[in-house]
């Protein structure tokens, strides 16, 4: 197959050797700080990705996709409280706590989907926003039925710095793979069909409905996959940390600097969000936005198609490059 | 749980005042929205900086802001120049000379506005930061009055704060209503969104107008901000959160670009969110219902609920006024 | 001649009060050039869009290859083999000349048959075919209106429609290109046997190259036949002196004509 020739896929090879690499590497004591980095990178790397299905390539910003991450830690703690509340912690924890919180944010996707699809622009974008906020509450009231006011502490399942390298990596490896297939498909030209005209889309074959709510399932899906770790990770559920409007923030200017319509523009715009993000790390996180928030204004005004999409435009040549 | 008729009624009447507030927050992003097709998602952003600057100056120079009044009217004329900045760095850029806006206009100044909030959003922290006095979570409180609450019958007690709040929520909203409606300006702004090259036709410039739209949509935003202190007592940069998703609930249910349509909205909204409180004490479910609504109207009826009652409002209140229409 | 292969039965679109196609009967033979002409607003490309699936008729039925196509969606309708084009054009301006074309090709009726890269290469002949050969790395919002209009009709010919609907594709054209043109659509039928459909307001091409012609007006059919049997219709003429520019160019065809 051609698909697997192509530099989208090559690079994704590469990013999952260099990442393979730093894990076993990083066993030593000396290399333990790079290991938190890597995680985070891979982490932002993955929602990115997770956002980039329906709102790079399908043309639909979703203003409140955190709500998928959020769902997934969820789904985690209640494997870790309730469905397996005594067990020390095994790879089928991890995998149960997986597949509940991907399937979990997919189900949830493909229903809302059916009625906020049929919305555009604006409209979709508050509609999710207006989601997040729904499920955001609800956790908290279930919480606190439960009798617990959040955040939510995990017992201690003894996890080293290692075991949630590993579990980051999975998914990493799971997103890359999922994400690079979608957008090289026949899906992918489908989707990009949508995001440049959708009528023109649906009137040359294309089965917009069906392709934007696949879009929205397996996003959710994958930001699903990326609350597990997380979870595990700060081994608690703290629905106003990963319910937040900011993770959907960081999600979405990692698209738009990057670039939208290619898959390596949300990539690309994770490295650059967490470059300026550490970079920019004063005493207090948030005082970064002063700088982030002008960037995004700067980059929609004067290139719109962020960075992947302004070199790609700059050097025609690289067009078959930077897919 | 039995919940008592005075908790009801309390609620009840609350939930008027609270609904007022609400009401008044979201007119000007309707101005906005509805004329200009621009999404303003730092509309949230903007109240809450008129909430927190009032805080932390008042904190900071007792006198300057003493009285709401005065920082109603002191965020307006801040408004007017945040208005301005708004327009130039994430509106003009985008649609300051495009006629038609099409969907990808649209999502273009939806990101540009939304990184203009941002910026002011760690505006706060970056102010914490660097200087000793700005806190991000500043208190005041405004109590009017001995004693500063009213009582209906013998267990009602309602602090008359919330009373001024939901009265003058009322009037910034009336107001926004009939400068948009009443005025020549207010005609020359709607007919920015019909046609605005007859605009140009008859020398005027449409830049200007959309220029104005901004800044008559952030002054009213910024104006409420300090009536949205004066309610919660205390503000954080987070509660942009909170008030910008409502605003978003109350303009769509209103019907877009209707402005005393939002403020029924925000009324009915503020009751709704209240009741749920009174009846279930719980603050997390009246949140879940409050978004429920959202996302059932925009379901249902994305067009809003009241969209017509400009209309009606102005030409009977023309009428009345003997102008023939 | 072949049998047919579209049957529009007492079609109805209102659009509020105004009625922009009214009760309208034809019927489409396999293989034939059919010509639609009609005044501004004449409810020629409402037709259109009833057929394309893009609005459903308030009235009336669609039979397509025998089969009642009314409640089908445009996609579904594309992949049974009905292609068109859009008098404003609808390029996907973020895509390559060539992904365009490909989008018609991958998702026509040949869905699910064909691989990205079988449609790619089919993408480069049509490509080539219509003459945008050399532009096919370039983003669709790089070219210009006559290049988007070809590219159009790339799009609708890389699907390999039975039925395709052409929205005024003339208009805009020199007469060389026209000629060109029409050169390119006798080809595509006497080659590939596909049934095509044209709105024109380009009167004498259409004289030129339609077996048949519809005249609609207010929406109405007013009337059916051959090209010398419009061109001499009484009541077309009457329709097309009320418009002095179009009456010119009728009378020059006729002129040419004779
Ligand atoms: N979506 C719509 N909403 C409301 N009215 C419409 C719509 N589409 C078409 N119309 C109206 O229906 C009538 C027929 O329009 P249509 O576009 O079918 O005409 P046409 O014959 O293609 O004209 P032209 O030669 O100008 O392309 C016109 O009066 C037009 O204004
Ligand atoms: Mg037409």
């Amino acid at each position: 197959m051609r698909m697997l020739k192509r530099p989208g896929f090559i690079a994704s090879i590469v990013l999952i050797l260099i990442y393979l690499v730093i894990g076993i590497a990083g066993q030593e004591g000396h290399l333990l700080s790079i290991i938190g980095n890597a995680m985070d990178t891979m982490m932002y790397i993955g929602w990115a990705l997770a956002l980039a299905v329906i709102m790079s390539y399908a043309g639909y910003v979703s203003f409140g996709h955190a709500v998928f991450v959020g769902i997934g830690a969820w789904m985690t703690a209640v494997t870790i409280e309730s469905i397996m509340p005594s067990h020390p912690f095994t790879i089928s924890m991890f995998i149960v706590a997986l597949l509940l919180g991907a399937g979990v944010a997919a189900l949830v996707a493909y229903a809302v989907g059916w009625v906020v699809l049929r919305l555009r622009g604006a409209y979709f974008a508050i509609a999710t926003i207006g989601l997040d906020y729904v499920v955001l509450y609800l956790a908290i009231y279930t919480l606190s039925r439960a009798g617990i006011s959040p955040p939510l502490l995990f017992r201690n399942l003894s996890l080293t710095v290692q075991s949630f390298y590993w579990m980051h990596f999975t998914v990493f490896v799971i997103t890359l793979l999922v994400v690079y297939y979608i957008k090289a498909s026949r899906f992918g030209f489908g989707l990009a069909a949508i995001r440049e005209d959708e009528e023109a889309a649906e009137v040359m074959g294309v089965d917009t409905f069906k392709y934007k709510l696949m879009a929205f399932t397996l996003s959710a899906l994958i930001a699903g996959m990326w609350g597990v770790p997380l979870a595990f990770r700060h081994a608690k559920f703290d629905p106003q940390d990963v319910f937040s409007l900011l993770n959907s923030v960081i999600m979405i200017v990692e698209n738009t600097v990057g670039g939208l319509g290619t898959f390596l523009g949300p990539i690309v715009g994770a490295y650059i969000y967490y470059g300026l993000y550490w970079s920019l790390l004063t005493k207090i996180a948030q005082a970064s936005f002063v700088v982030l928030g002008p960037l995004i204004v700067i980059i929609i005004a004067l290139v719109p198609e962020g960075l992947v999409g302004w070199l790609r435009e700059k050097f025609p040549r690289l067009r078959k490059a930077l897919e | 749980m039995v919940v008592t008729a005075a908790e009801l009624a309390r609620g009840f009447i609350e939930g008027l005042l609270y609904g007022s507030l609400l009401g008044a927050i979201s007119v000007g992003l309707t101005l906005i929205w509805g004329v200009m097709k621009v999404v303003n998602l730092a509309h949230g952003h903007l109240i809450v900086l008129a909430a927190m600057f009032t805080a932390n100056f008042y904190v900071l120079y007792k006198v300057a802001l003493l009285n709401p009044m005065g920082a109603i009217i002191t965020m307006g004329i801040l408004g007017v120049v945040m208005g301005a900045l708004l327009y130039y760095t994430s509106v003009h850029p985008i649609i300051g000379h495009v006629d038609v806006i099409t969907l990808k206009h649209e999502m273009a100044t939806l990101m540009a506005t939304f990184g203009f909030g941002l910026t002011l959003f760690g505006l706060h922290y970056a102010l914490a930061a660097w200087t000793s006095w700005y806190s991000t979570e500043p208190g005041i409180s405004w109590s009017f009055g001995h004693p500063p609450y009213v009582m209906i019958g013998s267990t009602i007690t309602i602090v008359k704060t919330k009373i001024l709040v939901g009265i003058i929520s009322f009037v910034i909203a009336f107001a926004l209503f009939a400068l948009v409606r009443l005025t020549n300006l207010g005609l020359m702004i709607q007919a920015v969104t019909q046609d605005s090259r007859a605009l140009a036709l008859v020398g005027i410039d449409p830049v200007r107008i959309k220029l104005l739209t901004t800044i008559i949509s952030v002054a009213f935003a910024m104006s409420t901000g300090p009536l949205y202190l004066a309610w919660a007592g205390s503000v954080t940069p987070l509660k942009e959160s909170i008030i910008a998703p409502l605003a978003f609930v109350i303009v769509v249910a209103g019907g877009l670009g209707s402005i005393m349509g939002s403020y029924v909205a925000g009324l009915i909204l503020g009751l709704t969110y209240e009741l749920v409180v009174a009846t279930t004490q719980e603050v997390s479910i009246a949140l879940v219902v409050t978004f429920l609504i959202l996302l059932l109207i925009l379901a249902l009826k994305p067009t809003g609920l009241f969209g017509y009652l400009d209309d009606r409002l102005a030409s009977a209140l023309r009428r009345r006024r003997g102008v023939a229409e | 001649m072949a049998g047919e292969i579209l049957r529009g039965e007492n079609l109805v679109k209102r659009f509020g009060g105004l009625v922009a196609v009214n009760e309208v009967s034809f019927e489409v033979k396999k293989g034939e050039i059919f010509g639609i002409i009609g005044p501004n607003g004449a409810g020629k490309t409402t037709l259109f869009n009833m057929i394309s699936g893009v609005y459903k008729p308030d009235e009336g039925r669609i039979i397509y290859e025998g089969r009642d196509i009314t409640n089908l969606k445009p996609h579904e309708r594309a992949r049974l083999g009905i292609a068109r084009t859009h008098q404003v054009v609808k390029p996907f301006p973020g895509l390559t000349v060539l992904e365009n074309i490909a989008v018609g090709a991958l998702f026509g009726p040949r869905y699910g048959k064909i691989s990205e890269d079988e449609a790619l290469e089919i993408a480069r002949e049509v490509a080539s075919f219509v003459g945008l050969g050399d532009k096919i790395e370039l983003p669709a919002a790089a070219l210009n209106v006559q290049e988007k209009k070809r590219l159009e009709l790339a799009r609708a010919l890389a699907a390999e429609p039975r039925l395709l609907l052409l929205d005024e594709v003339l208009a805009g054209l020199t007469p060389a290109e026209i000629d060109s043109m029409l050169g390119l659509l006798k080809k595509v039928r006497d080659e590939k046997g596909v049934t095509i459909m044209m709105v024109e307001h380009v009167m004498h091409a259409v004289m030129n190259i339609a077996e048949r012609i519809m005249v609609l007006h207010f929406g109405r059919k007013i009337a059916e036949g051959p090209p010398e049997e419009i061109a001499n219709n009484p009541d077309v003429i009457a329709v097309y002196l009320g418009d002095p520019s179009l009456a010119l160019k009728f009378v020059k065809r006729r002129g040419g004509a004779s």
